[in-house]
């Protein structure tokens, strides 16, 4: 149940992409560069490529979680709701 | 055609209180009225890729016994003897529920889910499933035409993506197919379409409707709304479609009663809102239209607050969390191949690289969330309600590949940016309004609040159409 990919907001991978090719902030105050920025990297071209830049998002996703400093009080949300 | 005086289009575009009260007046009959649509769905929906499968005769077996019980005076609440369809990820008993995408083209569940029996019990007729994006976008999808149906076309131009995932949810309610739909979100898939067909577009707080037999893509994250002709439309709906379910364990075990006899002193409500965001974020060409849209908010008279998101980087957060719970709901298709024969390549490699989160991964994620759900709290001791544009742009084209490159964006942020993920990661209600046009496409505007305020948000929708009448247009007709 996801709005994907147009142009007005960045895909999550889209997202991901832009900021792991950016510099990475500390704690919660990441900057996302402009949505204007050019692509991190050249369309893959083959099958296989397409496969490996996807495991390269995951990585992306996982390396920029990695460096956002949470409190160690801060337990994951068990309440889906603000 | 009905028998009745009424013109189709009049039908065809009227709201839910117009089309009830001519029912009870006797001025059309349920099955005229079931017919009209269904038709109207059968012929015109193909021509947007929008129907999934039509329940036309079903629908005639329940519109008889709506004029069986209206002859007699027997009138249940507004819904009663009202057309509708449901995105063809909610569950109809015995008939095929797709999810969207071909490996699942045969499956049948022996059930309906929550929201279809109780539009039932209400005797609203369920005239036929809608398209959408496979497996509701899970995975990642590179172009409209990831659906079963081929891609979403927009009613307004048909050049243009009808928007996803509810894809089918928004373009037959602009169209004139039925007079309001249920569509899902986890992340701007009831916005999205709602927004880029013109219609008026209602995400419920998390839990407050039951998704029990609805597709699980994230369980945390996942609703079921609403998308109608108007704001006044949505509550009628969400009103019977709300409340505790236990079927459901996410249900929130909260009822929902849509009270717009209750009228709020909007002078009175804080209203927190970016000049940027209806100055500089949105395209060019979209941002007088978002710029009037906003000078008729604030005649409203609302206390407007300038104001901006907490500072957290929502588009990873909510990425990590989607694809995690979604790796796990469909480990075994993706493991088994199965997944292989989804039509979008991008959605294909994007759940396979899915499985290779870590549980830390997703818990930091969920950490995260915490503090971010936090943040909103303190930010909703300032401000009552947060407004956006829907979307910055108007949709993409439905015939190729959506641009990889994003077009250029100011620095600063206000409430727009990471705004979809941001209210779905605290699950917060909101609701999208058709705000103006441009190069004759629809733009729309977003109301969010905390959690349960919908009947906020609703005053604040049904105040913006009464001061503008964009929710009343409607795409060229085309008849039958």
């Amino acid at each position: 149940m996801i709005a994907r990919r147009s142009s007005s907001l960045l895909t999550r991978r889209q997202w991901t992409a832009l900021v792991t090719a950016a510099p990475l902030a500390a704690q919660v105050t990441s900057k996302v560069p402009p949505q204007g920025a050019p692509a991190p990297a050249q369309a893959p071209a083959t099958p296989e490529q397409k496969l490996q830049k996807a495991y390269a998002d995951v990585r992306g996703v996982s390396e920029q979680l990695s460096k956002i400093e949470v409190p160690i009080d801060i337990e994951p949300a068990f309440v889906f709701r603000a | 055609m009905p028998k009745s005086k009424l013109d189709e289009t009049t039908v065809a575009f009227a709201s839910i209180s117009e089309l009830s009260a001519a029912l009870r007046t006797r001025q059309i009959s349920s099955v005229e009225l079931t017919k009209l649509f269904s038709k109207r769905l059968e012929e015109i929906g193909p021509q947007y890729n929008a129907l999934a499968l039509s329940l036309a005769k079903e629908g005639r077996k329940t519109a008889n016994d709506v004029d069986y019980d209206l002859k007699r005076k027997r009138f249940r609440g507004p819904l009663q003897g009202i057309p509708y369809a449901v995105k063809d990820l909610i569950a109809v008993e015995k008939y095929p529920t797709t999810w969207g995408a071909k490996p699942f083209a045969q499956q049948v569940f022996d059930y309906n889910a929550t929201v279809v029996n109780k539009l039932r019990k209400e005797q609203a007729v369920l005239i036929g499933k809608l398209s959408m994006v496979e497996l509701a976008g899970g995975g990642g999808y590179s172009s409209a035409a990831a659906s079963l149906q081929g891609p979403g076309l927009n009613p307004w131009n048909k050049l243009y993506w009808s928007g996803g995932s509810s894809s089918g949810s928004g373009a037959a309610v602009a169209a004139g197919l039925v007079p309001f739909a249920l569509g899902s979100e986890t992340s701007g898939s009831i916005m999205t379409p709602a927004s880029f067909c013109g219609v008026s577009g209602l995400r419920p707080t998390y839990g407050l409707v039951s998704r029990h037999g609805a597709m699980t893509l994230s369980w945390t994250l996942d609703k079921i709304g609403v998308l109608a002709r108007s704001a006044e439309d949505c509550g009628l709906v969400l009103h019977e479609i709300g409340g505790s379910d236990d079927q459901d364990s996410s249900s929130a075990r909260k009822s929902f009663w849509y009270t717009p006899q209750y009228r709020v002193d909007l002078r009175a409500v804080r209203v927190g809102y970016a000049e940027i965001d209806f100055s500089g974020w949105p395209d060019e060409p979209l941002r007088p239209a978002f710029q009037n849209a906003l000078a008729v908010f604030k005649s409203i008279g609302s206390r407007m607050i300038e104001t901006k998101l907490p500072d957290f980087p929502y588009a990873p957060v909510i990425g990590a969390i989607i694809d995690a719970e979604g790796a796990s709901v469909f480990e075994t298709f993706i493991r088994s191949g199965q997944v292989d024969q989804l039509a979008d390549q991008n959605q294909i490699d994007g759940l396979k690289a899915s499985l290779t989160y870590s549980a830390t991964d997703y818990l930091k994620a969920m950490r995260v969330r915490s503090q971010i759900q936090m943040a909103f709290r303190d930010l909703f001791l300032q401000v009552d309600v947060l407004i956006a544009p829907t979307r910055f742009s108007l949709p993409d084209r439905a015939d190729v590949p959506f641009p990889e490159t994003p077009p250029t964006r100011p620095d600063q942020k206000g409430v727009g940016a990471g705004f979809v993920q941001a209210t779905n990661l605290c699950g917060l209600p909101a609701l999208t309004v058709p705000c103006g046009f441009v190069n004759g496409l629809p733009i729309g505007l977003t109301i969010a609040a905390p959690p349960f305020m919908e009947n906020l948000i609703l005053a604040y929708g049904r105040e913006f159409q009464n001061r503008t009448d964009f929710h009343r247009q409607h795409p060229a007709p085309v008849s039958i």
